[in-house]
Formats: C-alpha cells, structure tokens, sequence
C-alpha cells in the first residue's frame, strides 16, 4: 500500500519523464525511424503540462515521500520550472542547429532534466539535492553538445561541462563538511541544529555550499562562463537554463535561507553582507556589460546575469528578516520567465535567418511583423521595469523585502541597475523601429509561443496577484 | 466615465494602425477631437462646491501588492485633465506633415497615459501611468527629433526613470507603513494621507523626510527645479513641435501636480521644515534660467529655458503655504501650459518657413507676416506677465502669496519677471521687428490650419487674464482646504445621495468576498511558509 500511495504522491514527478519514453519507445519499434518531430514535441509538452497540472492540483498538501516534501513552497517553485520548460520546449522544432535525426533523443534527455529539476526544488535533504541538481546539469551538458553542427556548441558545452562539475564538486564538499559536523544532511535535523554544534567547520561548509550554488547561478565572481555558454548552447536550452534552471537554484537558496543556519554568532550579518555585495556587483557587472553587447543573445544573458542578481538582492533582503515571505520572490520569477521565455523565443525566430542574430538583424521588424515586435517591445519594457509590463509590478514586489529589512544599500543599487538597464533595454526597441527587411516566418508554434508569452507579460501581474494574496 | 476617459485616447490610438495612409489625418484629428469633447463632459458631472473626490472608480486590481483601479478627479486634477485633452487637436493639427500611424498613435498614447496620472488615485496606478509617458515622448523625440536627438532622448529617458524610481521605492514604502499602521496592506492615496509618519525636525534619517526627498527629487526632476533642468532644453531643443508642446504643457505639470498631491499632504512638517531648500532652489532656477534664455541664440532652446524659469513660480507659490499662493501656483501652471504651448507652436512654424532656429537669421517678420507677430506678441505678453494676459493673474497671485509668508523671496522673484520681460522682448524685436534680412525666404503668413491652432490658445490666454475667477471656481474648493489642512489633510469620497454609495460598497464587497471563497476552498495546510 505505501509503495502505491508514494506512487500517487510522486506522479507530478514521474509523468514527464514517462511520457518521454512514448516517442522513444515507439522510435526503437520503428526501426530507429524518426517521427514525425510535431508528434514528438506534442507529446512532451503535454507530459511537462500534466505535471504542471498535477503539482498545482497535489502538490500544496505538505507530506513528505522518500525525502521529498511536496509543499506550497517546493511545489511552487516545481511549477514555475514546469512554465518555463513549457515556454522552451517548442522553440527546439525552429531550432536550425539540431539534427532532425536525433529530436526524440534531445527531448527525451530535455524532459528528464525537467524531472530531475523537479527533485532537486523539492529535496528535503542535501544529497537529493546534489544528485538530482547534477542529473539536470548533466542534461544540458548532453544536449548542448549534441547542437554539434555549429563549432561554438562545442565551445560552450566543453567550457559549461568543466566549469559546472567543479561547482558541483564544491557544492559536495561543502556538503561533507555538514555532515562531518552534524551527522545528517536532511533538512529537519538540520533545522533543529543546536547553538553548540555551529563552528568553523560549518561554517566554512555552508560557505562552500553556497559557492556551488552561486556558481551555478552565475552571481558574481562565478559569472564568466555565463555569456559564452549563453551564447553558444542551442537557443531553447539557453530559455530553459535562463529560467527553468535559475528559477530552481535561486529557490533552493531561498529554502536554505528558512533554515536556521545562518543566525549563529553573528555571522548572519556576514552572509547578508557578504551575498549582498556579490549581488550588487552582479547587476552591475551584468548591466555595464549589456550596455555594449550587439549580439542579441549575448544581451539576453547578460540581462539575465543583472536579473540574477535582484533575485539574490531579494533574498537576501528575506535573510534578514525574522518574518520571512518568500511570495515576492515567486511573483518576480513568474515575470521573469514569462519575459525570458518570450525573449528567446524571439531570438530562436531570428536564428533562422541569421546565424548569430544582431540588434541589426532587427530593422524593419515592427513594419513587417507588427505582433513579433510588440511582442518583443513587452518583453523588453517588462525585463526593464516599464508599466504597465508584469515586469513593472514584479519589481514593485521585490523593493518590498528590500524596504522592510531596510537594507537601503541594496535598494540605491537596484536602482541604478534599472537605470543603466532601461538603456539597452531600449535600443533593441530602436532598431526595430527602423527600415529594413523584417524576417519571415510561417511556423504556428512561434507565433503561438509569443503570444502566450505576451500574455502573460501583460495580464500576469493580475492574475498570480489573486493568487498569491 | 474617468475609465473612458483615459482608454479612449489609447483605442482610437491603436486603431490609427488600421486606417488608410490617405485618411490618416482626419481620422487622427476625428479622434483627438473625440478625446477632448469626452473630457468636456466633466463640466456637467463634475461638482465645484466640494472638495472631496468626485466620479470614484474602485475595482481591487493586485490585493497582493493592495493596488487597485481608483480613478477620481477633484479640483486639482480637473484643470490639468481638460488641458491634456484640449491639447490633442492641436498638437495633431500642429503635425500635419506626418503622415505615420505610429506617430499619432504615440500622440494619442502619450495623452492617454498623461489622463491616467491626473486621475488615479492609487499610488501604483499613479505611477504606472507616471512612468508609462516616458515611453511615447523617448520615442517622439527618437524618431522625429533633431540632430542631436539620440543624446537628447536617451538622456530625458534615464534622467526622469532614474529619478522615478525614487518615488516608487517611496510610494511601496508608504504602502508597507499602512501595512503596519492601519492593518491592511493599501496603496489607495487615501490611506495613505491617514497616516501619521514621525518627523523629527533637523534628523535626516526619519520616516518623512526621507520620503519627502525621494518624492521631492523624482518631482523636481520632472517640473523641472534648478539643478536638474538640465534633460528639459535638450529635450525640447531635439523634440518635434508637437512632442515640445506636450512636454511643456502637461508632461512637466505632472511634476508640479505631484508636489500638490504628493508632496505637500502627505509630508506637510517635512515640506514646512524644508521649504526653505525648495525655495531656494525655485528662486535661484528663475533667475539662472531666465539668464541662461538671455544667451541663447536658438530660439527653441530659449523658449525651453524661458518655461523652466516660469515653471519655477509654482514651487514658490506652493511653499508659501497661503492660500494666494496656492491659487498662484495652481493658476500659473495652467498659464504656463497654454503660453508656452503657444510659444512652441510659433516657434514650430517658423522652423517650418525657414529652416532655421537661429535668432540671427531673422528680421522684420512683422511685415511679411503681421498676424502671426501679433499672436507672438499676445502670447510673449502673457508670458512677461502683462496685466490683463493670464500670466499676469497667476504671477501675481505667487508673488502675493510668496510675500504673505516673508518677503524675502518675493525680492528675487520680482528680477526673474523682469528678466523674462527683458529677453522675450528681445526675442520679439530680433524676429519680428528692425530689418528684413536678406537671403530669408519670404514666408508667408499663416493659412487656416495654423490659424486654427493659435486662435483657441491667444483667446484663452486673454481669457485667463481677464476672467480668472472662470477657472479657479472648479478648484477653489480643492486649493482652499489643502492650504488650510495641508498638515492633516484627508480626502473623501464624494457621494451626492446615499445610494450611490451602497451600489460601491456592494460591488466591493461581493469582489472580494468571490476571491476569498475560492481561496478558502483551496484549504492549504497550516504553517507552510510560501
């Protein structure tokens, strides 16, 4: 009975990686013939959409199976991961990098990283999390290398690979400097840690946990492999690592933060200082090297370096708070992967016409294709903060941790990152407004995916406001 | 209605998109017109006896973030939303040249979002449409403007969004001060004046005054105040006339609508403590920027100037705290909206004769076109602040008030209305008066359209001067009681009989009451930290 009642509990997690093996099962049969590629996508996002459906419908009741805990707070965080993948997934049929022989394969390891991204956001324990955290990277290892027609994939999955693992590796060795010290590494003995056990050796645990972590979100100083990879993994999985994949590290965090590990003799205040001015330094860095990017999908990531780095300002905002509500944070990212997805979205379209698309390459778009360029204008307006975008009223949120914890240092330097950003916020905008060509495209999906992106852009705000009131 | 009101100048923006090349004008100047007679409409339901908010729209929008839909207008903000609709038509006729949709469309999009800041009441819709102007006007000055028109832009852009963003992170933190103090999290205007925030005189670091400068800087940059002017000339030196004749006349009244509605009620020992800091900076920016107009050899530059250093009245009426010199200030923005609307206008269609802004290349205009010096000149006395043209009216009234509240402001003032008579005049004498200069096209004087544009505006500004009492009936009210509690100012709702007031309450309520059912129903379990 436990087995089946377990069973019940982990079906979110399960369906997406069940439906992969539908197409991949059924290419084995047909002689390792590949299917039709609509059938196959369809197929997928229906497994990831189910699993969307399953979290918001099981996922708030607060058991606990193996060490997973199935909570509003994990199940949330599942959620936004499914949006994005969901966002990402249709951009790999335009994708022109990808070897149509090999699509079932790309997206059964695609929805498997998704599982194993589900794990790690909703792992009670350190070990689950390290090991469904490097199933997920070792997907986008897998597929960013198998992009192989274009040399910089190669680069970038090399560079990705090498400099991943290391974090991972530290993220280990953090963790066995825990365990040493505590004897366990799942959450409940760690929240009933006493004063006594807190010392070096923890302490320099926990900095190495966080190393991995921020090494894996690409705050400052762990951020330059950030760009080059960005640029050069396949553009749906770039989407997905900029949303989905930041979405369930920076929540991880933010569950590292509810326990109480961070309080002991004073060294609280070192770590809001200490990640506070790494995320300062990020938006900083992240904008004044957006300010003099051409290629688009350079731009893309360095925005999402500068947007990175608010999150990490906000959560460290929540640390130092002794009521924390992590509801801003969740209302950020849901902007934020619905701008991010749209963007690249908007990239991938480009793609099909210019390999490496340029802010050029944008002329003429908003007289030949009047909704990819509002589209794209909303996605911008909203990453840059302008109303009436949801982006607008997700930083309208993320001040309120800032404000209430009164850090005003990083509130000023927020600022100036939304100041400097507007810049090259605006220039895309720009050049879309000039004469040229335009670019063509016929695909249903695309115009589908910026639609609902768009949506979500514009009326998101109010929708998830209900919700999450 | 208020809801109409504002989306109207949007939709009939957009469908602009869908319109013929050929009918594009008229059906630009069909609409605007549409967009002003809609806002006529106030003058029957609006009720000038009272003060409180008139024509409420509540629907709750965000209850995470406690925004609402609150639209309302009071005497305040009544002048200020007939100005922006009356100035549609005129800056669609003004640009008749343009034929783009995407042109007008920004026109109608930059009025609609301008209706929006005067009348809404939620501190976050407020700001939404306060910071939702920059996008329409960036693009104005991006696409049509002059040579320099990249560093102008970009420069007006990250200047006012930078300086917005101060008042954004005040307005949240007021909203989490209501959490606090009356148990709900609000960004109702209205809450927000019932809060009490501490004030010690002379500490930097408490609640209002370091509200008061957030709120004081984002405001000041946008009327604009002396030392962050400097975006304003650029601006209106690059922008196309149309987009100057918006940016004068309503974008910059939204930074003086502010201190109104702002500033002053909900940060009064703040303001009273620190006025002196604002005067100063009022008085020192009149003189600075009349002098500076005094040089400039651009005419447009030098209308700019000239508008920065009148705009600097209405602070210095404000921070009088009397009520002459709120009715001043009060009076010399809309004065001040119309002279330079007009100012910018002729300057606009001088440009288009000739070519040229350089004062150098004019002479003795006034005999090859005779009607429009005689605007120019009716408009440049308004604007020295002649008796019997409405600047006289408001300048007046400022200086009364200014002087009521210890004279020694009034005294550098009074050289700033001499200064401006000084370099205006100048400007008239170079243009229109002395030789015809050689090598100047002969243009010709104005035809029917540009008749059209100036006619409203001279009669208006005769108008204003004479009869004054017209307009400030609609605000007396307003101005009165804000002058006279503007250290416990409070603002109601309006209802003139006792059912209108259950039809709001119920349709609250039932709103509420849908959203809290379903999500009682989704039962989430106890203590989860979300």
């Amino acid at each position: 009975m436990d087995i089946l009642k377990n069973f019940t509990h982990l079906l979110p997690v399960i369906t997406p990686g069940f439906f992969a093996f539908l197409p991949l099962i059924l290419k084995v049969i047909n002689n390792n013939q590949e299917l039709n590629p609509r059938v196959v996508l369809s197929v997928h996002f229906l497994g990831i959409l189910t699993s969307l459906f399953l979290f918001l419908l099981l996922g708030f009741r607060g058991v606990e199976v193996l060490s997973l805990r199935f909570d509003m707070y994990s199940s949330g965080a599942c959620a936004l991961v499914g949006l994005a993948a969901l966002q990402s997934l249709p951009l790999f049929s335009f994708n022109q990098w990808i070897d149509k022989k090999q699509l079932t394969e790309i997206l059964f390891l695609f929805s498997h990283g998704v599982a194993a991204l589900y794990v790690f956001c909703l792992s009670q324990d350190l070990m689950t999390a390290f090991i469904s955290l490097e199933a997920a990277s070792l997907m986008v290892y897998m597929v960013m290398a198998l992009g192989r027609k274009e040399s910089l994939c190669l680069e970038a999955a090399i560079k990705y690979f090498i400099l991943s693992s290391l974090a991972g590796v530290i993220f280990l060795y953090g963790l066995s400097f825990i365990f040493g010290v505590v004897g366990q590494v799942d959450f409940l003995s760690l929240r009933e840690i006493e004063q006594a056990q807190f010392n070096r050796f923890f302490f320099i645990g926990l900095v190495f946990l966080l190393t991995g972590l921020l090494f894996k979100l690409a705050v400052f100083p762990f951020q330059f492999w950030l760009a080059d990879v960005y640029q050069g993994a396949l553009t749906p999985l770039t989407s997905f690592m900029a949303t989905g994949f930041k979405t369930a590290v920076v929540l991880f965090v933010g569950k590292l933060f509810q326990l109480p590990l961070f309080t002991f003799n004073h060294h609280g205040e070192w770590f809001v200082y200490g990640l506070g001015g790494l995320s300062v330094l990020t938006v900083l860095f992240g904008s004044v090297m957006a300010l003099k990017q051409v290629k688009l999908k350079r731009l893309a990531a360095f925005s999402s370096l500068t947007h990175s780095g608010y999150l990490m300002m906000a959560l460290v905002g929540i640390l130092s708070l002794t009521d924390q509500d992590f509801r801003p944070i969740f209302y950020y990212l849901l902007a934020y992967i619905f701008m991010t997805g749209g963007l690249f979205g908007v990239i991938q379209l480009l793609e099909i016409k210019n390999s490496q698309p340029v802010l050029g390459n944008l002329k003429g778009l908003f007289k030949n294709q009047l909704w990819l360029a509002g589209g794209l204008a909303l996605f911008l307006m909203g990453l840059a903060g302008v109303p009436p975008v949801f982006g607008f009223f997700s930083k309208v949120a993320l001040f309120q941790p800032l404000i209430l914890s009164q850090n005003w240092w990083l509130l000023f330097w927020a600022l100036v990152g939304s100041a400097i950003g507007m810049y090259y916020y605006i220039k895309p905008l720009i050049f879309m407004m000039e004469k040229g060509e335009g670019i063509g495209f016929k695909a249903l999906g695309a115009k589908a995916l910026i639609l609902f992106s768009s949506a979500g852009a514009l009326f998101g705000a109010f929708i998830f406001g209900f919700f999450l009131s | 209605m208020l809801s109409l009101l504002v989306f109207s100048p949007v939709i009939l923006g957009i469908s602009l998109f869908f319109i013929p090349k050929k009918y594009l004008k008229f059906a630009a100047l069909g609409g605007s017109f549409l967009c002003f007679l809609l806002s006529l409409s106030l003058f029957y339901f609006f009720e000038p006896s009272t003060a409180q908010l008139q024509m409420v729209q509540k629907i709750p929008l965000i209850p995470f973030l406690g925004m609402n839909y609150f639209l309302g207008v009071d005497g305040l903000s009544f002048w200020y939303v007939l100005l922006t609709a009356f100035l549609l038509p005129l800056t669609v006729l003004c640009s008749w040249k343009q034929n783009q949709p995407l042109y007008f469309f920004l026109l109608f999009l930059l009025c609609g979002t301008v209706l929006g800041t005067f009348l809404s009441f939620d501190s976050l819709l407020f700001f939404l449409f306060f910071d939702m102007t920059l996008i329409p006007l960036f693009f104005l000055i991006y696409l049509w403007g002059g040579k320099d028109r990249v560093y102008a832009a970009f420069k007006f852009l990250i200047y006012t969004f930078f300086a917005s963003l101060f008042l954004l992170v005040a307005l949240v933190t007021l909203m989490l001060i209501s959490k606090q103090s009356l148990g709900y999290l609000s960004a109702s205007l209205l809450d927000f004046y019932k809060l009490d925030l501490v004030f010690v005189p002379g500490g930097f670091l408490n609640t209002q005054t370091l509200l008061f400068f957030c709120c004081a800087l984002a405001f000041a940059v946008k009327t604009p105040l002396f030392p962050f002017h400097t975006w304003l000339p650029l601006a209106h030196g690059e922008a196309p006339t149309a987009g100057s004749v918006y940016l004068a006349a309503v974008v910059l009244k939204m930074g003086t609508y502010g201190w109104f509605r702002l500033v002053l009620p909900l940060f009064p020992e703040a303001s009273l403590y620190y006025s002196p800091v604002l005067l100063f900076l009022a008085v020192l920016g009149l003189i600075y920027a009349s002098l500076m107009a005094f040089a400039q050899t651009d005419l447009k530059k030098l209308i700019a100037y000239s508008s920065v250093a009148h705009i600097a009245f209405v602070p210095l009426g404000i921070f009088a705290f009397n009520v002459y010199g709120m009715y001043g200030g009060f009076y010399q923005t809309l004065t001040h909206a119309i002279s330079s609307a007009g100012l910018f206008l002729l300057v606009g269609l001088l440009y288009e004769r000739t070519h040229t802004r350089e004062m150098g290349c004019y002479g003795g205009l006034s005999k090859t076109m005779p009607w429009c010096a005689l605007m120019f000149f009716i408009i440049t006395l308004s604007s020295i602040a002649l008796p019997l043209t409405a600047g006289f009216v408001s300048e007046f009234l400022t200086l009364l008030g200014s002087y009521l509240s210890g004279e020694k402001w009034v005294w550098f003032a009074v050289g700033g209305v001499v200064l401006s008579a000084v370099y205006m005049l100048n400007v008239f004498q170079k243009v229109f008066l002395g030789e015809e200069k050689q090598g100047l096209k002969s243009p010709g004087d104005l035809n029917k359209r540009e008749f059209a544009i100036l006619i409203p505006l001279v009669l208006l500004v005769l108008f204003m001067g004479v009869f004054p009492n017209v307009f400030l009936k609609y605000s007396r009210a307003s101005l009165e009681k804000l002058s006279a509690n503007y250290s416990n100012y409070q603002l109601e709702v309006y209802l003139p009989d006792g059912q209108k007031k259950k039809v709001v309450e119920s349709q609250r309520s039932s709103f509420g009451k849908f959203f809290q059912k379903n999500i009682n129903k989704l039962n989430f379990t106890k203590g989860d930290k979300f």
